[in-house]
């Protein structure tokens, strides 16, 4: 895994400023408060992509989210992968609150038509660190490093780059502190090894993984 | 965690801040049930996968003669020509190619054929841009030559992106047998297909 940017929106403004592309229901969609990037609206939907570098198709978003919000129904901030940089919208993004049940919802914008991918109820403590990465056509989110729940298969977008997102709604307030976009590279294929399977241990050393 | 799959219609929910494709039973009979689900691309209908589904629920859902539920056990087979040609007719009504289905094909092949065409069918629509395949009179008969011509491309350059193999897309293919093609080589391809687990 390499990190290919990360932000940590220690400044004060009315946009994500430079690396950044702001896009949503209004055009500079985020301010930073001088610790947390902040939606500027909390009844506009925001998306911040990095354009800062070039993401590989296979990439992740991760970011610390707080929110107060607990209508669920997919409201809220959260990471997003393989995101456009304008409207229409292309996205997948993870959105979480607190609400009781069906509290995180990882949907899709295509050609700015939504859908949502899955529901799922997943209790989190404001801080916690939200991850969502694209391999191939397989969605994983997590938790601070722990699955929330199995992958998903979608096969609609097939690149872009990683940033945030917010879900307007009825919340009073939401922030997003720490992104972090990456992708995978330097993670051990063993099926492009071709001769993996020929590899022999030195003595007193195991092999593992094959 | 138990996962029932089923298929039904997606709805357009208006109620929000902007369109909302959703399952359409999803607000009525399972708000508050996890879900996963596979969009048949822009077209109005899913696969869809839902935890741990109560009982009443389940009797509620599949009293909808739009929603089709897949049995628990997935590796029994049609059995007999009647629940075959229930199962081919459920697929051709929403557009999902389901002449191939046999008595002895198995529900994990169809749903795993369910599931391959709308992965290939996402890849169109995240290709042409939010199209849609069944409109203006267009159906699984139509033959790929009378599709406009950025249609066809778009299907052929889609194919292209899995690494199928499009030399049998021709002006006299129907549209049912070129999506049969495109589902049944993602499956022999073994490409993902997970929804709440795999397929």
């Amino acid at each position: 895994v390499s990190v290919l940017a990360s932000d940590n929106f220690n400044r004060s403004g009315a946009t994500l400023g430079a690396n950044w592309t702001e896009y949503g229901t209004f055009s500079n969609a985020w301010n930073t408060d001088g610790a947390n990037a902040v939606p500027d609206s909390f009844g506009a939907d925001a998306y911040g992509a990095y354009t800062g570098v070039t993401f590989p198709n296979d990439q992740y978003s991760q970011v610390k989210v707080t929110i107060t919000g607990t209508f669920g129904n997919g409201q809220g901030p959260g990471p997003a992968v393989r995101m456009g940089t304008a409207t229409p919208e292309n996205v997948y993004r993870l959105c979480v609150d607190h609400a009781a049940s069906n509290n995180m919802e990882l949907s899709k914008f295509v050609g700015g038509s939504f859908t949502s991918k899955w529901v799922r109820s997943q209790a989190f403590a404001d801080g916690d660190t939200l991850y969502l990465e694209v391999q191939g056509t397989t969605l994983v989110a997590k938790l601070n490093g722990t699955a929330i729940g199995t992958s998903v298969t979608d096969s609609s977008l097939g690149s872009g780059r990683a940033g945030i997102g917010f879900s307007s709604g009825t919340t009073s307030s939401a922030s997003l502190d720490d992104f972090e976009g990456g992708d995978f590279a330097g993670v051990f294929d063993p099926s492009s090894f071709p001769w993996a399977d020929q590899l022999q241990p030195m003595p007193g050393l195991a092999v593992v993984g094959f | 965690m138990t996962r029932s799959i089923y298929t039904m219609p997606i709805t357009t929910d208006t109620s929000g801040k902007y369109p909302q494709r959703i399952p359409k039973y999803r607000n009525a009979l399972f708000p508050t049930l996890g879900y996963s689900m596979f969009d048949y691309g822009n077209e109005p209908w899913c696969l869809i996968a839902i935890q741990d589904v109560p009982p009443a629920t389940d009797a509620a859902l599949t009293g909808n003669a739009d929603v089709f539920e897949l049995p628990a056990n997935l590796d029994q087979t049609m059995g007999t020509t009647g629940v075959r040609n229930t199962v081919r007719t459920k697929l051709e009504n929403v557009n999902i190619p389901g002449t191939w289905v046999q008595t002895t094909s198995t529900y994990r092949e169809v749903v795993r054929f369910i599931g391959a065409v709308c992965q290939f069918a996402e890849r169109y629509q995240g290709m042409i841009g939010n199209g849609f395949w069944f409109t203006g009179g267009v159906t699984l008969d139509s033959t790929f030559g009378s599709l406009p011509a950025n249609v066809r491309q778009t299907i052929v350059d889609a194919a292209a992106t899995f690494g199928f193999d499009t030399s049998g897309f021709t002006g006299a293919s129907t549209l049912r047998a070129v999506i049969q093609s495109a589902g049944q080589q993602y499956v022999a391809a073994g490409l993902p297909l997970d929804l709440e687990g795999p397929l």
